[in-house]
């Protein structure tokens, strides 16, 4: 009931939004565009053939500032610029205009620092995650390191590095690789849930993985992504052994805002992940396991509702890392993982609808993981708390399970959850 | 698009510091028709590198919000929301302003000092049930929008420029507001 509540909620508001007006034209939408100028000219060469059509198509119609807001953004991803000035004055002719597009020198190299993860939980302490970046002209190489106890149900430690060639093929196609090499450790419930699960694969002690594969831009914003995910694991028990859980990847994704005209925004993202491991791929672990997400989002700056639902099944014997944990920072959020399910699920649902409003952010999560053949509990949680700009801003929370008996609160702080 | 967010940053640190100053007694009330109109004459949102960035041709966005409080501060605000875009004609060589709501209104041929007067007469609080006599407090917010486009990777994860950007809050003071505010008076 209370879903359906909120669904009627997030519908009124799509509602009123989707009749926000058109947004008032550039007055100069009145004038026909004689010609666009890159500058400086020898920048044409580095654009790409349907850029050269798009910038030719202009002339002669009449000035659309969202074509040329397209355009720009396009031509400043070729051209690895982050500063276009964008000019515009009078034609020779009456009634017309010449638009000229300024791009700014830009470094031949870049470099960045991300930090992907940075949380601190009452229940996992801290997890923790650094990038560093260097790209150059549509290559991006990565090395980082990361020590994460909330995502799956051990701690995993070590270092990560990966190539990217993207903007290939008129900007359909990227490839790269990437390669971790982590350390787990196990929360003692693992150890004693797995004596009495005897279908569940043991822990590990290293896991060793390296994941190429290609991006393919089918139509914006939709993509498929496809590879292989190779794994090498040393099992700890019966005695100390390596085996190899090697799978075909494939992820299916629609991710698009859309920039309201009353300075707001939409989000959606969805996608459908299937990781396949066969015999063929002489794998020790034979297994089909499919992902399903969705998230929608509506909002200001100031303010943002967010839906989102993600369900996942596993047939087969699936490694302790693709199994589906809740109860993190991202799910059932005042929820322990290790009370929920130990080892994880072969099969899970979870929907969330997290609102903020200023600095002020809820989070209401409804969930289940479980077993085949077992029956599904769901599980009910709300959050509270702070954060300092938007989503994936500095935040700290409180959350609750929602249940009888005794409600011990959940701690997180940090960023990205 | 980052280029056009930095452009506009750089346009919006240029605009002069007295553009931003407060002076209470600027801000003047009016009530027409049970509606609350105010008037700030100092109020100059076109100057500097914002002229030049919408003489190139290009636009500017404004939020107007304008709040009114009566009886006392701690009582209910009535507030009021537009959104104008401002653009510059390259040929008649006057502004335009447009306003985001339906019925859309618009004006053209108006000078840099006609676009926040032509504004400001197109939002305004409702005043019924407010007696002649009650102490009011107006306040008149003007921001410039920026548009923001995250890419893919900033979207994903924070990098430390921006964590710098979240603990220092550089944000806060910067010169893109401009802030009016009167009160206690009466209508």
């Amino acid at each position: 009931m209370k879903l359906r509540t909120l669904f009627t909620a997030l519908m009124a508001v799509t509602t009123i939004w989707a009749q926000v007006p058109d947004p008032p034209e550039n007055i100069n939408a009145r004038y026909t565009v004689e010609k666009v100028e890159i500058a400086p000219e020898k920048l044409m060469q580095k654009l790409s053939g349907s850029v050269k059509e798009q910038l030719k198509g202009l002339a002669g119609t009449a000035f659309d500032q969202s074509k040329l807001d397209a355009l720009t953004s396009r031509i400043g991803e070729e051209i690895h610029s982050r500063s276009i000035v964008v000019k515009m004055e009078k034609g020779t002719t009456p009634e017309t205009i010449r638009v000229i597009i300024t791009v700014g020198e830009n470094k031949a190299y870049r470099m960045n620092a991300d930090l992907p993860r940075l949380i601190y939980h009452s229940k996992e302490v801290f997890t923790f995650g650094a990038d560093a970046k260097f790209g150059h002209r549509g290559h991006t190489a990565m090395i980082g390191v990361l020590t994460d106890n909330d995502m799956l149900t051990e701690r995993f430690s070590g270092l990560r590095g990966g190539y990217t060639r993207s903007r290939l093929a008129e900007r359909h196609l990227a490839f790269g690789f990437l390669v971790e090499s982590f350390r787990s450790q196990w929360n003692p419930a693992v150890q004693t849930a797995l004596a009495s699960s005897k279908d569940v694969p043991g822990i590990y002690r290293t896991r060793l993985h390296f994941e190429p594969k290609a991006t393919i831009t089918i139509i914006e914003p939709l993509t498929l992504q496809l590879g292989v995910s190779l794994q090498r694991l040393q099992m700890q028990y019966p005695t100390v052994r390596y085996e190899l859980s090697s799978a075909a990847v494939g992820t299916l994704r629609f991710r698009q805002r859309w920039e309201l005209k009353s300075g707001g925004h939409q989000d959606l993202d969805a996608s459908y992940d299937l990781r396949s491991a066969t015999r063929t791929l002489d794998t020790d672990f034979v297994y089909t396991r499919h992902q399903y997400q969705a998230r929608y989002a509506i909002g200001t700056k100031k303010e943002e509702i967010a839906a989102s639902f993600q369900a996942g099944q596993i047939s087969g014997r699936a490694p302790l890392f693709e199994r589906f944990v809740l109860g993190n920072s991202k799910t059932l959020r005042g929820w322990n993982k290790f009370d929920l399910d130990p080892l994880g699920g072969d099969r899970m649902a979870h929907a969330s609808v997290d609102y903020h409003y200023r600095g002020f952010r809820t989070v209401y999560d409804a969930g289940s993981v479980w077993r085949h053949g077992q029956n599904a509990k769901v599980r009910h949680s709300i959050a509270l708390g702070f954060l300092s700009g938007g989503p994936n801003s500095f935040t700290a929370m409180v959350a609750f399970p929602i249940r009888d008996g005794a409600i011990e609160p959940i701690l997180m702080a940090g960023i990205n959850f | 698009m980052g280029g056009r967010r930095d452009v506009l940053k750089l346009l919006v640190a240029g605009v002069p510091a007295a553009a931003v100053a407060v002076g209470a007694e600027t801000l003047q009330l009016r009530v027409s028709a049970d509606k609350l109109f105010v008037t700030a004459p100092t109020l100059a949102l076109i100057q500097g590198p914002l002229l030049q960035h919408l003489k190139n041709g290009n636009t500017a966005s404004f939020d107007f919000n304008l709040s009114l409080w009566a009886g006392s501060k701690n009582s209910t605000r009535r507030p009021a929301f537009e959104r104008f875009v401002v653009s510059y004609d390259l040929w008649e060589e006057k502004f335009s302003v447009a306003g985001l709501r339906k019925p859309q209104v618009s004006a053209s041929r108006l000078t840099a000092q006609g676009v926040p007067a032509w504004c400001l007469e197109h939002i305004s609080v409702p005043v019924t049930g407010i007696a002649s006599n009650a102490p009011v407090w107006a306040k008149l917010e003007v921001n410039l929008v920026e548009k923001q486009n995250k890419s893919d990777s900033e979207e994903n994860a924070i990098n430390l420029a921006s964590l710098v950007e979240i603990f220092s809050n550089t944000n806060r003071g910067s010169q893109r507001r401009w802030v009016f505010e009167t009160g206690p008076t009466k209508l």
